[in-house]
């Protein structure tokens, strides 16, 4: 009976220090910390822009029924666009003011043609070759990597078929590229 | 089953430790600047550096008799984010402009800039009279490079500054 209230007592205060030093050590031993939030910001501002290099189309002189390509096997001229506001854009191409031409002398917007030589965007193209018309026209739809801010960047041919009933001549045109959100 | 006066003993002395220990000091405190780091407007690809208390930003002050080696880190938790856009956390780097009273060792040397980053950076560890009550100061400036693309929006971030002896 001694024997076995020996053995609890041992066994009780094994047990206290037991439950002590669990708490007291992690106590002892667990490292501070001090801590502060901060909350930073800033503001992207918006990009929508195009830069043209030469928005002058001169065919030079053209004779009836012939069909005339500038640079053909290259490019006329570049547009650059960017824009950040991640929204998908749209590129259109119309020309300005009337056809520069022999005087008194009329042809079809339609006789004259463009097509995309090269871009490095991945948005929708237009493909091939387009006759102009009186209304703007969707050249380039923007990829999402267009709309954050990348450059992107379209290089253009020019197409001129003089029909045979109009008169030969200096003909030329003056084209207008603008970027818009409206399709 | 425990013996009583063994138990009371070691309850008294567990609660002596305890008392004993929150007399010590470990304390950081933004001794001077702002409580949001605001860079204002940006453009893509531009780089700015903000210095709103003269050649500073943020001035924070440490304090520990712990007389144990503490660190200071600095750790982005959010990058900047504006809708489902978002600026890389290197972007944006801290400098240390000065150590005042600190005897201790700044990681990227005074004037450096150092990358944030989303995990804990390291920019000052104590040494000396730095655990012995001094209290330190360290001067911060900060800068911001928006990349060459970046969507447009207004764009947050939350910052967590660290005073530890976990290094």
């Amino acid at each position: 009976m001694t024997i076995y209230r020996a053995k609890c007592n041992i066994i009780g205060v094994f047990a206290s220090l037991v439950v002590v030093f669990a708490v007291l050590v992690p106590c002892i031993c667990n490292a501070d910390e001090d801590i502060e939030d901060i909350f930073a910001s800033v503001v992207v501002l918006p990009v929508f822009d195009i830069n043209i290099d030469n928005n002058y189309i001169n065919f030079g002189v053209v004779n009836p029924g012939d069909s005339v390509t500038l640079k053909e096997g290259t490019y006329y001229n570049t547009i650059k666009c960017a824009a950040n506001k991640g929204r998908k854009y749209y590129v259109k191409i119309h020309i300005l003011n009337e056809v520069i031409g022999p005087k008194g002398n009329q042809i079809p917007p339609e006789s004259f043609k463009w097509r995309i030589y090269h871009t490095d965007g991945r948005g929708i193209a237009a493909p091939g070759w387009q006759e102009f018309s009186d209304e703007p026209q969707v050249v380039y739809t923007s990829d999402t990597e267009d709309e954050i801010g990348k450059e992107l960047i379209l290089r253009f041919q020019y197409k001129l078929d003089l029909p045979g009933s109009a008169m030969g001549g200096h003909y030329g045109l003056k084209v207008a590229y603008l970027i818009t959100e409206t399709e | 089953m425990i013996k009583k006066p063994i138990f009371i003993i070691l309850v008294f002395m567990l609660l002596v430790l305890m008392e004993a220990r929150s007399f010590a000091t470990f304390e950081m405190s933004l001794g001077e600047g702002f409580q949001t780091i605001d860079f204002g407007t940006m453009q893509m690809n531009e780089k700015k550096s903000i210095t709103r208390k003269g050649n500073y930003e943020h001035r924070f002050d440490f304090t520990s008799d712990n007389e144990r080696t503490w660190y200071f880190k600095v750790q982005m938790m959010r990058p900047f984010t504006s809708a489902q856009h978002s600026i890389p956390a290197e972007n944006m780097q801290w400098i240390v402009e000065q150590v005042v009273n600190g005897g201790g060792l700044v990681s990227n040397s005074v004037g450096s800039p150092g990358d944030f980053a989303t995990r804990p950076v390291l920019i000052y560890t104590s040494s000396g009279s730095d655990n012995t009550g001094t209290t330190v100061q360290i001067k911060l400036k900060y800068n911001l490079q928006i990349p060459k693309y970046q969507a447009a929006g207004s764009y947050t971030s939350h910052i967590r500054f660290i005073m530890v002896e976990v290094l």
